[in-house]
């Protein structure tokens, strides 16, 4: 069965490939491994400090190519999203987007893994933030 | 040179044009049923199959008598088999992990119905030590079932050591001699073999048609058939003879038992330059498999960091197989990489090439930058190294 050309477009040409600093207050590192399979993705987002839209998304992804590509589509849409919005990106998003037969969709599901792992971190890192700032006044453009 | 390059000749084999041109006429003006005794489109039909079954008799050193066309391998495995323990109400059977799923199952089959199996375990290189098949040998032993060669890494199992141990023991010996036969001498005479599966499509013969060698003396082996029907080769597989396949076989026989020496000399030249090309280019390359007792159009390497489906998909103009196939559930490693003792992620990151008869240097120079320079870009992209 051929590949569909939209997978192969991302597994060939993968979008934002790379690493932003994991350490950086404004950057949020999801790593996620799919325990069956070994597949493990990397995605990380950057934040403006006082802002809510994504500025930067980099990943880093190892497994099948259906990862890869789904790693890939995941990075490429966070940019220009709110966090909200970035939770968003969900398997089906991706599997729509990429036309992945159903038994891939675990491949789609792993990347939805980091997506919610990635802005799970940089909420963590803000609410740390917050807290030793002693003010609670950020809390809602947190959540 | 056309893209893509094909190196999964293992898999199968593309129809030598020789052989195209002996099969052809009997798919039109020599249409006769060999078993029509009483006219001339009859006799044509019978005469090519019996040329057919001298001519797969001579590249394995059998009595033509002894040659027993099926459907494939996987019918001739099963036929062998199956065939063996049908008239018996218990027994045990005695093969290895490392076997193709046409023996395996229908070994499972047989655990089913009442019999024991032993599924030896191999060594690192891949070999079945015969030490350990004579420790498995017990008083109830009916069958001693062993590859030849394997599909997917090729390694050449001591046939000849356990043919002469079958032979002491007095036990039937089969082998699934599919991927060797052709590509490596093979001598049911010298290898102490009993029954041999042939499949065509491996040896650049067409699809749907095999053999398998029954002994018919010393002992006279009298395996019980898989159908009933008209009594076509002498009972053991009845049905009409597909006679275009069956004369495709032969004549595709003819050419590995002329062209074999050659070839074989070759296909080592170039699989050594597939092998060292990799080895320049991708670090940590690894081998599985013994390298000395493997078939010289063989080649099976891990590359540690990435995944053999990433590479398999990358490589949209080299046709190769990886050692895992990923499915919804889990990806299932090769059992045969698994067999080898390798773990999941080494088994995961494995490729198998297959280099044939209509292989060339440029080929394998094609496959050699395209894979490595797909290796680097894909380790480069894995958060597991740096």
């Amino acid at each position: 069965m051929p590949y569909p050309p939209e997978v192969l477009d991302h597994f060939e040409h993968p979008r934002r490939v790379g690493s932003l600093p994991a350490s950086d207050p404004a950057v949020g590192t999801g790593f996620v491994q799919a325990p069956q399979h070994g597949d493990v993705i990397r995605l990380q987002l950057q934040v403006a400090p006082e802002g809510e839209r994504v500025t930067d998304a980099r990943f880093k992804a190892y497994g099948c190519g259906w990862a890869i590509a789904c790693a890939s589509l995941a990075a490429d849409r966070m940019p220009g999203r709110s966090l909200d919005e970035v939770l968003a990106i969900g398997r089906d998003e991706l599997a729509r987007a990429l036309s992945l037969p159903a038994d891939k969709m675990h491949c789609a599901r792993l990347a939805e893994e980091a997506v919610a792992a990635a802005v799970a971190d940089i909420r963590r890192k803000r609410a740390g933030a917050a807290a030793l700032d002693g003010a609670g006044g950020r809390e809602r453009e947190i959540r | 040179m056309n893209l893509p390059v094909y190196l999964d000749s293992h898999a199968t084999t593309p129809v030598d044009p020789r052989v195209l041109d002996a099969m052809l006429p009997y798919f039109t003006e020599r249409f006769g049923n060999p078993s029509s005794r009483s006219h001339a489109f009859g006799w044509a039909a019978d005469e090519a199959v019996e040329r057919a079954r001298e001519q797969v008799a001579a590249l394995i050193g059998a009595n033509l008598r002894e040659v027993v066309f099926t459907s494939g391998a996987t019918e001739s495995n099963n036929l062998a088999i199956r065939g063996v323990a049908a008239p018996k109400a218990s027994g045990h059977v005695i093969t290895a992990v490392t076997e193709h799923k046409a023996v395996l199952d229908p070994c499972r089959r047989l655990e089913r119905e009442g019999f024991r199996v032993t599924y030896l375990r191999v060594g690192r290189d891949g070999l079945v030590d015969p030490d350990e098949v004579r420790a498995a040998i017990a008083a109830d032993t009916i069958l001693i079932s062993i590859m030849a060669a394997n599909n997917e890494i090729g390694v050449l199992q001591p046939i000849e050591t356990i043919g002469r141990l079958a032979r002491e023991r007095g036990l039937l010996f089969h082998t699934d001699a599919v991927q060797a036969i052709g590509k490596v001498p093979f001598d049911v005479k010298a290898l102490g073999v009993d029954l041999a599966s042939i499949s065509a499509h491996k040896l650049y013969g067409p699809k749907g048609v095999g053999a398998l060698y029954v002994r018919r003396r010393h002992p006279r082996v009298e395996p019980v058939p898989l159908a009933d029907g008209g009594g076509q080769e002498r009972g053991l597989r009845p049905g009409t003879l597909n006679v275009p396949g069956i004369v495709g076989l032969g004549a595709a026989a003819e050419l590995c038992r002329l062209e074999m020496r050659a070839e074989t000399d070759r296909l080592r030249g170039l699989r050594d330059r597939l092998l060292g090309g990799l080895d320049a280019r991708v670090p940590g390359l690894r081998v599985n498999g013994s390298m000395s007792e493997r078939l010289p159009h063989n080649l099976n390497v891990a590359f540690p960091g990435v995944e053999g489906e990433a590479l398999v998909m990358g490589l949209k103009d080299v046709a190769v197989s990886s050692g895992s196939a990923c499915t919804s559930a889990s990806i299932e490693p090769s059992h045969v990489l698994k067999g080898l003792g390798l773990s999941d992620d080494m088994a995961r990151a494995s490729i198998r090439f297959g280099l044939s008869r209509f292989t060339t240097e440029e080929e394998i120079d094609f496959a050699v930058d395209a894979v490595s320079r797909l290796v680097v870009r894909l380790r480069e992209m894995s958060p597991l190294r740096g």
